[in-house]
């Protein structure tokens, strides 16, 4: 993961487990707004910088 | 080799030390069923089911708060899943009755069908309001129907009507005296299920079970819903807060 950040450590940012982190990466689990948030915040990046609403999404 | 067995007991101790008082307490509970289904008789092992029951109920009334949303998303899905699942087995033993037995159907078996709408029902109407507006719908619904009922079987002139006339008037009441029908409730709900309990008929625990599902536990959950009202989950909360990064500074 970018940063030297582990995804054990990001799911403990933001208080889920590892396997909500994975089955997120892999656009398995669609988190929720808090979730997003908790996310950017630990990464210290903005929500639209790690999600984004593909065409497929919005169709 | 040995390094394969030093990560499995690792991982089988790290998933050991994750385990909750609340993982604790069902695996209590499944080696208490399985002692006594060997030691004493084979029916004890129907508390195996209970963790299975318990184990949303706790969730769902917010005694366990998993951190984990991906966790909560999925037992609330498989739960939706075993209810369709559950209606889909009545409706097959309704089938199998009438068209394969060729035997009627008895009311009850209406009844079993009906309650899990009924609950599902009630249930959605409380996350999209409020426990007051969920309180006032079963009390208007229960007692309307109870007084139909009442009045059909031919008690209307008797004092077996006071109750569902009560249980409506109460919420009527709670329109502008919600903490005071809220308890009056609560006691009509107890007092119907004690009443319906003394007069059980052993060889019938089904319509037992049913009247207590239907009617009385409703009315007690409404007191309960008046007495301690609030928004429930579901209802947009303002408990997030914090600053995120970016956001403030511009």
């Amino acid at each position: 993961m970018a940063g030297g950040m582990t995804q054990q450590d990001l799911a403990g940012l933001a208080g889920v487990s590892r396997q909500t982190i994975v089955a997120v990466e892999r656009g398995r689990y669609n988190p929720s707004v808090k979730l997003a948030l908790k996310l950017a915040r630990a990464l210290l990046v903005r929500v639209e910088d790690i999600f984004e609403l593909t065409e497929e999404d919005d169709g | 080799m040995d390094s394969v067995k030093e990560t499995w007991k690792e991982q089988a101790m790290g998933r050991l030390r994750r385990m909750t008082a609340f993982h604790w307490t069902m695996a209590g509970i499944c080696l208490v069923a399985v002692i006594l289904g060997l030691a004493l008789h084979p029916a004890y092992l129907l508390l195996l089911v209970l963790p299975a029951f318990l184990g949303p109920l706790v969730r769902e009334i917010g005694f366990v708060k998993d951190q984990d949303e991906r966790v909560r998303f999925i037992s609330y899905r498989s739960s939706h899943i075993a209810f369709y699942l559950t209606l889909a087995v009545i409706a097959a033993i309704f089938i199998a009755r009438t068209i394969t037995a060729g035997r009627s159907i008895e009311p009850e078996w209406f009844i079993i069908l009906i309650t899990p709408v009924a609950y599902k029902f009630f249930a959605a109407l409380g996350l999209t309001y409020d426990t007051r507006t969920l309180a006032l719908a079963i009390g208007y619904v229960v007692g309307g129907i109870l007084a139909i009922y009442t009045a059909f079987s031919g008690y209307f002139f008797t004092p077996q009507i006071y109750i569902p006339l009560l249980i409506i008037l109460v919420t009527v009441v709670a329109h502008w005296l919600p903490k005071l029908s809220g308890g009056l409730l609560l006691l009509l709900g107890a007092g119907y299920l004690v009443m319906i309990t003394k007069n059980w008929d052993p060889d019938n625990p089904l319509g037992l079970i049913l009247s207590a599902l239907l009617l009385g536990v409703p009315v007690l959950l409404a007191g309960l819903l008046l007495l301690f009202h609030q928004r429930m989950a579901g209802v947009a909360s303002e408990d997030f807060i914090e600053e995120i990064p970016g956001e403030t500074e511009h």
